[in-house]
């Protein structure tokens, strides 16, 4: 975290030295589970609004929340209600080629994960935690002017173990979205 | 009075009829000599013939002269040497002794008298016309020995032909002038005049048990023995079918079904040959009153006595006037026959017949004739079933089957006791006597104790004392086989009197005269009839040492056998106190014994008399319940007599028959009965015998305890109605109460006792049932039964009564009975069986108890079966939760009943010390399931089977 930190007050710092752009989007798509979580619950439709600031020759930093994945499911012996939700709060640092108006763009981010299972039941014990992973993002914009349309492919390696058992709440997302570009 | 009015006219004609009776049949002309050889003339038809031939001679004029010249020749014929000594008396004058009489007594409807008053006797005009009858004809019962065909070819009347006895039995309808023609018709095999009636009505009451026999309101009687489907019928002086006791309250109709009034002949009202043709085509007279007539008010006949009213209301009345004074059958159907004939029988018969019902016939009537007539006329008291009315009846049920009961009042001439009336007279009430008990087996003797007394007056009717105040002795004798007769007289003086002679008369040297008349032929039973008279002669013409009355002291008659064997010699006696002038002699009743009394088995009861001496009548006499009511007028009114409450009635004729058979049959309630008021009544006028209520009213009488019997006979009826008069009588008889009061007066007046209906009532049925059959202690000590099975054959409403039978040793137990139900609380610690009893009653008897047994018995607590452990794991994903199932089932060899089970709990392996209650489960649990485990939560559980008291049972154990 403190790294994230430190590297933003650099970016701030040379920032006034180029031109500045800021890329404000919003991206949505499914994701994906992988183990006992696909086949509990399976994926679900994630949403992924964001802020980067093109600070230095396609070279960008930004923030993003991911949020959206809540589900349902019955489990256990007992077929009792469960919920299950996953968050995420993201600082990234991406790279943008500029080829005309389609700009390919790497992302690479450090999120603070967020995830709880409420079951109705009063002999099992909830789960209400946090994680911080990193996530690798993969995608390209199309510019039109100011706007800009967005594809990517998104994957967050996260597994947890907040009881007994290791539980793995990673998954791809395939996320589109639009956005503008604002020069500064 | 009536009675002492009649003996005075008998004995006066009697005086005219004595030659005829004594003089040789060639002499006197009578019938005897005229008749058929094989013809029988029963019951005095001899003399009706005669009188019938004397009637239009004799007149009031000449009936005085006519008696002392018979008198005189009979003297001159049997006294020769007095023949010609004997001066005429001076002849009585009837008018010419008016003149000399008081007011009061000149004002007397009996005197002067009526020609023929012992015509008058047998065939009263008067009911000769409540008969539909004309004057001069004469009803007969005849014996046929075929089938009548030389009665019906003469054209004689016959009001009914039935066959009997390999012939048959007529009754008919004849002129005076052609009786003797009559009577020697081929075929006819005896003759004898049928009965006329009078109402066994003296004074009035109530009373058997009945009452709980049925179930209902007054005049709406809707369960039980209430005569239903019977037919009620009554041959008595009619009805008063508007009292609200004869009506249906349900339909608003009339429960009369028909009234034959047999004096009324209308021109647009059927009679009973109307109705019913055939056999019955004699009886074309008087009215049949339909129930059609009286509903529509067309009817016209009246209860103008209230006698009929008074026993329809003790047999068939429903209370439904006033809600009191319901009769025996209140659910019978009512036939009244207005009229005393025994035709009536006939008519109600052929109706039961036609309705396919079966009837009862009650008679409340006896003889017009007083019992002490016998004295004078034993042939008509002939009073075993040989009586020619008697077969009648016998062959209306040869005829019509069982199903037909007569019904007959035994009478009213029993002289029981002494007793006062409403007006507070008190009668020494002794009226003639017989003298039995001899048989003709020896010789047999009869001593008669004339008592001397002392007349009161000094003048009576203008003739001085000793002149005509002579009583006279007058007996009747029935002898079983010819008997020679002799008499000694307490100076000593003996006569004898050859049976072959016929009789005869002897004046003693000290004035008395003594006359005996034997008949020398048979009548149909068998038996001979004698008579005797015993009367001063008229010795004050000699001047004073001739007696003037019968010789004080003991008389001694013997009747010696021709050939002995087995029967009986029997003497009826007349009242002494008879004055010759014809009426009762003013006597100091207290001072002076007036009357003669035989000694030995003397006994001044009498005989029943009439047709109810017969087996084919169930014969009633009549015992006291009551001794007063109350009256309309505000008064209570009280009979008293000794002795009088529960006894046999004063007036009741204690029986038995002639032939000695045991009569009355059983005695009803007979002594003040209070019953339906005819309207018509000449008692509805006097209040003090009519109830507060106005409509029902007291009378007394063997007439009152008749309809008892009748109506109880109703409702044996109504129970099985193929009963035959053999079978009924045997029931009744059977089941007659007998009581001190019974055994301390002696059967003779109470028949087989007291009537009792209450053995109609079948007893009802006890059914019990217990549960549990097995009381498992310690779980419960409750076991129920239950007599709601019980049932009374009559559907009246039970009563149950439990009783705790048996019960083990030492064992405490409470039997807690409720309506039908009962609980048994058994002694929770003592095994063993209970017995538990119950009786239902109808209210009128027990029924046998039903039993039914429980067994207490102690069972231990059996532990549960298939006790399992079975370890689960649930995937919540991001843990595991464990369970650990338990189940188990239920022990189907426990007795006790489980009220649960008790599960506890310890880590594996831990010592046993180390169990806890995990869980309580109700008995219809055989599951847990303990969640929330984690792997490392292993145990081992204990489960135990607790019971109602808490007791658990051994465990069984399972675990991890």
């Amino acid at each position: 975290m403190k790294k994230t930190l430190i590297l933003t007050v650099l970016l701030a710092c040379v920032l006034p030295l180029a031109a500045l752009d800021l890329d404000l989007g919003l991206q949505l798509g499914p994701r994906t589970a992988v183990g006992q979580i696909k086949d509990t619950y399976g994926g679900g439709l994630v949403f992924f609004p964001s802020a980067r600031l093109n600070v230095w020759q396609g070279l960008g930093i930004g923030l993003g929340y991911e949020l959206g994945y809540k589900r349902e499911a019955t489990i256990g012996l007992f077929d009792e209600e469960s919920t299950l939700k996953v968050s995420g709060f993201e600082a990234f640092v991406s790279y943008e080629v500029a080829a005309g108006k389609f700009r390919p763009y790497a992302r690479l981010g450090l999120g603070s994960y967020k995830y709880s299972q409420e079951i109705e039941s009063q002999f099992a014990e909830g789960v209400d935690d946090t994680k911080t992973a990193v996530s690798l993002a993969a995608g390209v914009k199309v510019l039109f002017d100011g706007l800009f349309v967005s594809a990517e492919l998104k994957h967050v390696p996260l597994k947890v173990q907040p009881l007994t058992e290791e539980v793995d709440l990673g998954g791809l997302r395939l996320l589109v979205g639009v956005g503008y570009r604002i020069g500064l | 009075m009536k009675y002492v009015k009649k003996s005075m006219l008998f004995l006066a004609v009697l005086l005219l009829l004595l030659p005829a009776g004594v003089l040789p049949a060639e002499e006197s002309g009578a019938v005897a000599g005229a008749q058929p050889q094989q013809v029988k003339l029963l019951g005095g038809l001899d003399r009706l013939i005669e009188f019938y031939r004397d009637y239009d001679r004799l007149n009031d004029e000449n009936w005085t002269k006519f008696q002392h010249q018979f008198r005189l020749q009979a003297v001159t014929k049997y006294v020769p040497e007095l023949a010609g000594k004997i001066p005429m008396p001076p002849l009585h004058k009837p008018k010419r002794i008016r003149k000399n009489l008081p007011k009061e007594l000149a004002n007397r409807a009996t005197f002067p008298r009526t020609p023929l008053p012992m015509y008058r006797a047998f065939f009263d005009p008067e009911q000769q016309k409540r008969m539909g009858w004309s004057e001069d004809t004469f009803e007969c019962v005849v014996s046929l020995g075929d089938d009548g065909a030389a009665l019906k070819q003469a054209g004689v009347k016959i009001v009914s032909l039935l066959p009997y006895k390999k012939g048959s039995m007529a009754r008919v309808q004849v002129a005076g002038k052609d009786l003797e023609k009559v009577s020697q018709l081929q075929g006819v095999r005896s003759m004898a005049p049928a009965r006329q009636h009078e109402l066994d009505n003296d004074l009035g009451s109530r009373s058997t048990g009945v009452p709980r026999l049925r179930l209902g309101q007054p005049g709406h009687y809707t369960r039980g023995y209430t005569g239903n489907g019977v037919i009620v019928g009554l041959i008595d002086s009619g009805i008063d079918w508007t009292h609200p006791d004869f009506l249906d309250p349900v339909t608003g109709q009339t429960r009369i079904q028909y009234i034959w009034e047999t004096g009324r002949n209308t021109t647009y009202a059927q009679t009973p040959e109307g109705m019913f043709g055939g056999n019955m085509t004699g009886l074309n007279y008087g009215t049949v009153w339909t129930r059609a007539d009286i509903t529509g008010g067309t009817c016209l006949q009246q209860d103008t006595n209230g006698h009929g009213t008074h026993t329809s209301g003790t047999a068939a009345g429903n209370g439904y006037a006033t809600g009191l004074y319901t009769g025996m059958a209140p659910n019978a159907d009512i036939i009244m026959v207005n009229g005393l004939t025994n035709n009536g029988i006939l008519f109600i018969y052929e109706l039961g017949r036609i309705l396919n019902r079966p009837c009862v016939v009650n008679m409340s009537y006896g003889p017009s004739l007083p019992l002490h007539y016998a004295a004078y006329y034993p042939e008509w008291y002939p009073m075993d079933p040989t009586d020619s009315d008697g077969m009648w009846i016998d062959s209306l049920h040869q005829y019509f089957g069982p199903g037909n009961i007569p019904v007959k009042s035994a009478g009213n001439q029993g002289h029981w006791n002494t007793y006062t009336d409403l007006s507070g007279g008190s009668y020494p009430y002794k009226e003639g006597g017989y003298h039995s008990g001899a048989t003709t087996a020896g010789a047999s003797s009869h001593v008669l104790n004339v008592p001397d007394y002392t007349p009161l007056w000094t003048s009576w009717w203008g003739v001085p004392p000793g002149q005509y105040d002579n009583p006279e002795i007058w007996m009747g004798c029935w002898m079983d086989r010819p008997c020679d007769i002799t008499v000694l007289s307490p100076e000593g003086y003996n006569l004898s009197f050859p049976f072959s002679s016929g009789g005869g008369g002897y004046v003693f040297p000290d004035g008395q005269y003594v006359f005996i008349t034997i008949n020398t032929t048979p009548y149909a039973n068998g038996a001979y009839v004698a008579w005797v008279w015993m009367v001063p002669y008229y010795g004050h013409y000699y001047g004073s040492p001739y007696a003037m009355q019968p010789t004080a002291g003991d008389w001694t008659f013997t009747a010696t056998p021709l050939t002995p064997g087995a029967g009986h010699v029997d003497f009826w006696e007349a009242d002494f106190n008879l004055w010759y002038g014809g009426d009762y002699a003013p006597i100091d009743w207290a001072t002076d014994e007036i009357y003669t009394t035989f000694s030995g088995s003397s006994s001044h009861s009498n005989y029943i008399v009439d047709e109810g001496a017969t087996p084919y009548e169930i014969t009633v006499g009549a015992w006291t319940t009551r001794d007063g009511w109350d009256s309309i007028d505000g008064h209570s009114y009280t009979w008293t007599a000794s002795p009088w409450m529960n006894t046999i009635a004063d007036f009741s004729s204690p029986g038995p028959s002639r032939d000695r058979f045991l009569k009355p049959d059983l005695a009803a309630p007979g002594n003040i009965i209070l019953s339906s008021l005819s309207q018509y009544s000449p008692y509805a006028s006097i209040p003090p015998y009519i109830t507060p209520d106005g409509q029902h009213m007291a009378m007394s009488g063997t007439s009152m305890s008749a309809p008892h019997v009748t109506g109880g006979t109703a409702l044996i009826l109504q129970k099985n109605s193929n009963l035959g008069v053999a079978d009924v009588r045997g029931r009744l008889q059977k089941w007659a109460r007998n009581d001190a009061y019974t055994r301390q007066i002696g059967r003779s007046g109470f028949g087989a006792g007291k009537l009792n209906l209450l053995p109609l009532n079948d007893p009802p049925v006890a059914l019990l049932s217990g549960t549990p059959a097995e009381i498992v202690l310690d779980e419960s000590q409750d076991a129920a039964f239950s007599g709601a099975g019980s049932y009374d054959p009559e559907g009246f409403p039970l009563t149950y009564a439990f009783s705790l039978v048996s019960a083990p040793a030492g064992a405490v137990a409470e039997l807690s009975p409720s309506g039908s139900q009962a609980a048994l609380e058994v002694d929770p610690d003592v095994e063993g069986t209970y017995q538990v009893g119950l009786v239902v009653n109808d209210g009128i008897v027990d029924s046998a108890m039903a039993l039914a047994t429980v067994t207490a018995k102690f069972y231990p607590v059996l532990p549960a079966t298939a006790f399992a452990v079975q370890r689960l794991e649930s995937d919540l994903i991001f843990s595991k939760e464990y369970v650990n199932r338990l189940s188990w089932q239920a022990n189907p060899e426990n007795k006790v009943t489980v009220a649960g089970y008790k599960l506890y709990r310890k880590a594996k392996g831990a010592d046993d010390g180390a169990y806890q209650l995990l869980q309580q489960f109700a008995p219809t649990v055989f599951s847990y399931e303990e969640r929330g485990l984690t792997a490392a939560q292993l145990y081992t559980y204990k489960l135990t089977t607790i019971d109602s008291r808490g007791r658990e049972s051994d465990p069984v154990v399972a675990g991890n």
